[in-house]
């Protein structure tokens, strides 16, 4: 019953994809993102912080959301790329492929862990697309239905699991969600009028522009943490010599190796993706602890290779983090649901165009959304055509200096703050912001709760108060309509996450090997 | 972190913790203080309803709550914490001694260029700022920075002037 008129708006959307200038945003969009995002301590969410006043003026969202789509896309892969030859993870979604992948490339073999990661990107990217393509429509239809106690529940799921699930204290997660909450408060309150934390100043009155948190945290916190520690690390990295990279792409042995963790990783990325976990985290990891296991246990060939340059330690977790993209736009695109920080950074994107995701996007913006869903198997095809045979300029951009890149990461985060208002008072403001980022970096407090609740918090209020006017002020609506009594029992269990593996261990009276299930953030 | 080790798989969020206890502590008192402040600012808020769910001020009311309860959580944490905080010298040096001077000077520097950027101009601002910001950052190379400097601030005034129209401050140079 869908899959026709599916077909037909996708055709739809190729169709415009394929426009000569759109595809130009395309290629354009994949290739800022790849530049960007190989630089070593830069992942996506920064990436697009970075790039997003570039897109300010664009007159046309469409063209917008496929250079997006494409820096996204570009971003990410460069951040496998650089784990590989310089073993330097921008995110933490690429530290599985930096254990096996960079052991790989110190034993000569660059070239077939790029490739792998290339191929499988490739692969998981396209299958997840499909699945996106089908899954997103019909899951936007059962979102209409959903009445302002779902979203209420659904908000405080995706905030508290993905705090949860990433960095590695609780009481800081929460502390950092509830920070980010608070910077969501400044400003008119919309429903009364009231002002709220604006301290008299007329500045405030329309609130603390997300982007001005992204990038102060981001960049600007990035930077002072760098420069803190300028003087115990060395001043930038070895790069890998050319000729070990001219040794040809996989052999047939890797490819016999590399295709089973590609699918397998393709289908823990999609679905983990699609939940509030955090992105990416979760399933490479998991992706990764999965080959590891199957190598041990099937005593195959090469069981040894683990932690020494393994190929399926690179194609399962890089397949992850490509599938787990698509899947990270269906609560994005269905519910207006950001379930990582980079999907946060792209809502922001989208708000600037006034383009509001949710259950109506595809039947108000139909053409904007199948667009982007197209670009992304453009986007895609781009990135596998510029990767196997231009790896070698891609090479070149690792060896800029740490003292130059970083001032340029400066230089870029003022020019975004400042073009959003044209006044240097922005600035001060992001610095402030950054200054409160390098302090959370040194405390080791997750970033991505605070953009959550910057961005989600507003949102939540807004549901929360309109599903009490609609019961005249009765708040246990929030518990007698079985969906959203689900998704809060659902949100108090995510809590219990991070300490099953404890229980596990203590049930099966062995020791357990860490406290808590942690994962990284920065999707 | 080690990344060849036996047992899982690594796990980035296997960094230690930066700061001593004595950071941890302060961190901890300035957002009890600040948590505290924003609390008792929720009467700030006018509203007809008094602390009515619907109205604008109950939901700051649990936002600053829970922030002042999770402050005073971490303050627990932080005074239990045992008191020879692991050495962080090897790894990142710390927030201790000269090391503050790099993150206190760039932002000298933004705080500068802030104030600068209108009068002075776009272009003059910005190569300012990255040359400076580059030396800062241990950078020695003065021709080749001052070089990429204008070389960088000149392309994206030009590119966002004229292809995005973005307008940024012509300054001294008035263009």
């Amino acid at each position: 019953m869908i899959s026709l008129a599916v077909f037909g708006d996708l055709m739809h959307g190729f169709g415009t994809v394929l426009d000569p200038m759109n595809l130009l945003w395309a290629v354009l969009g994949v290739t800022l993102g790849m530049l960007v995002g190989i630089l070593p301590g830069i992942g996506p969410a920064l990436t697009i912080a970075l790039l997003l006043p570039i897109t300010f003026n664009f007159s046309d969202p469409i063209g917008a959301f496929i250079m997006f789509a494409g820096i996204y896309y570009g971003a990410m892969y460069g951040g496998s790329t650089t784990s590989i030859l310089i073993n330097t993870p921008g995110e933490s979604a690429s530290v599985a492929t930096a254990i096996e992948g960079h052991k790989m490339a110190l034993k000569g073999r660059a070239r077939a862990a790029l490739a792998t990661a290339a191929i499988g990107s490739f692969i998981a990217g396209t299958i997840s697309t499909v699945l996106l393509t089908f899954v997103a429509k019909p899951i936007g239809n059962l979102a209409s239905q959903f009445q302002a106690t779902d979203y209420f529940a659904i908000t405080l799921l995706a905030m508290v699991a993905v705090t949860a699930l990433v960095g590695h204290s609780l009481v800081r997660g929460l502390l950092s969600l509830t920070v980010g909450l608070f910077i969501g408060l400044i400003g008119l309150d919309s429903l009364s009028g009231a002002q709220r934390y604006t301290f008299g100043t007329l500045r405030l009155l329309d609130g603390v522009d997300v982007v001005i948190v992204i990038v102060g945290l981001f960049a600007i916190g990035e930077t002072l943490h760098v420069a803190s520690k300028l003087r115990s690390t060395p001043d930038r990295p070895a790069v890998l010599e050319k000729g070990r990279l001219r040794t040809g792409y996989l052999n047939k042995s890797d490819w016999k190796r590399s295709w089973a963790p590609w699918l397998r990783g393709t289908a823990l990325g999609f679905p983990f993706g699609a939940i509030p976990s955090g992105g990416a985290e979760v399933p490479t990891f998991l992706s990764y602890t999965i080959e590891k296991r199957r190598a041990k246990k099937a005593g195959r060939k090469h069981p040894d290779e683990f932690g020494d340059g393994a190929i399926e330690g690179v194609a399962g977790p890089e397949a992850a983090n490509n599938a787990s993209f698509s899947g990270v736009l269906v609560p994005l695109l269905t519910l207006g649901l950001p379930t990582s920080a980079t999907a946060a950074v792209m809502l922001a994107a989208f708000q600037i165009f006034n383009v509001q995701p949710g259950p109506q996007l595809f039947e108000d913006q139909g053409t904007l959304v199948w667009t982007l869903i197209a670009s992304l198997y453009v986007g895609n095809l781009i990135l596998l055509i510029m990767n196997l045979p231009l790896i070698q300029i891609w090479v070149q951009v690792l060896k800029v200096p740490r003292p130059l890149l970083y001032a340029g990461i400066l230089v870029f985060a003022c020019l975004g703050v400042y073009s959003l208002s044209g006044s240097g008072y922005e600035v001060l403001m992001a610095l402030l912001i950054g200054v409160a980022g390098f302090f959370m970096r040194k405390l080791d407090f997750p970033i991505a709760p605070v953009i959550l609740g910057v961005i989600l918090g507003p949102t939540m209020e807004e549901q929360f108060r309109r599903a009490l006017v609609i019961s005249n002020g009765d708040g246990s609506v929030f518990f007698t309509r079985p969906l959203s009594l689900i998704i809060i029992v659902l949100t108090v269990l995510a809590l219990f996450v991070p300490y099953l593996p404890r229980l596990v261990a203590r049930i099966r009276g062995t020791q357990p090997t860490r406290d808590r299930l942690t994962f990284g953030e920065d999707d | 972190m080690s990344a060849t080790e036996e047992t899982e798989p690594v796990r980035t969020a296997d960094v230690e913790v930066e700061a001593s206890r004595l950071v941890r502590i302060v961190a901890a008192v300035v957002l009890v203080v600040l948590s505290a402040t924003f609390l008792v600012g929720v009467f700030d808020i006018r509203s007809p309803k008094g602390l009515d769910p619907q109205g604008p001020r109950f939901f700051p009311l649990l936002v600053t709550a829970a922030w002042l309860l999770l402050s005073i959580g971490y303050l627990i944490e932080g005074l239990r914490s045992p008191r020879t905080a692991k050495a962080p010298a090897e790894s990142g040096g710390g927030i201790t001694g000269r090391s503050w001077f790099e993150p206190v000077a760039l932002s000298a520097l933004l705080v500068l260029y802030a104030f600068l950027v209108v009068p002075l101009g776009y272009m003059i601002a910005t190569a300012g700022l990255f040359w400076a910001a580059a030396r800062v950052l241990g950078s020695r190379q003065l021709v080749r920075d001052i070089v990429v400097a204008v070389v960088t601030a000149v392309v994206v005034y030009i590119a966002f002037t004229q292809f995005l129209d973005i307008s940024l401050p012509e300054g001294v140079l008035g263009l």
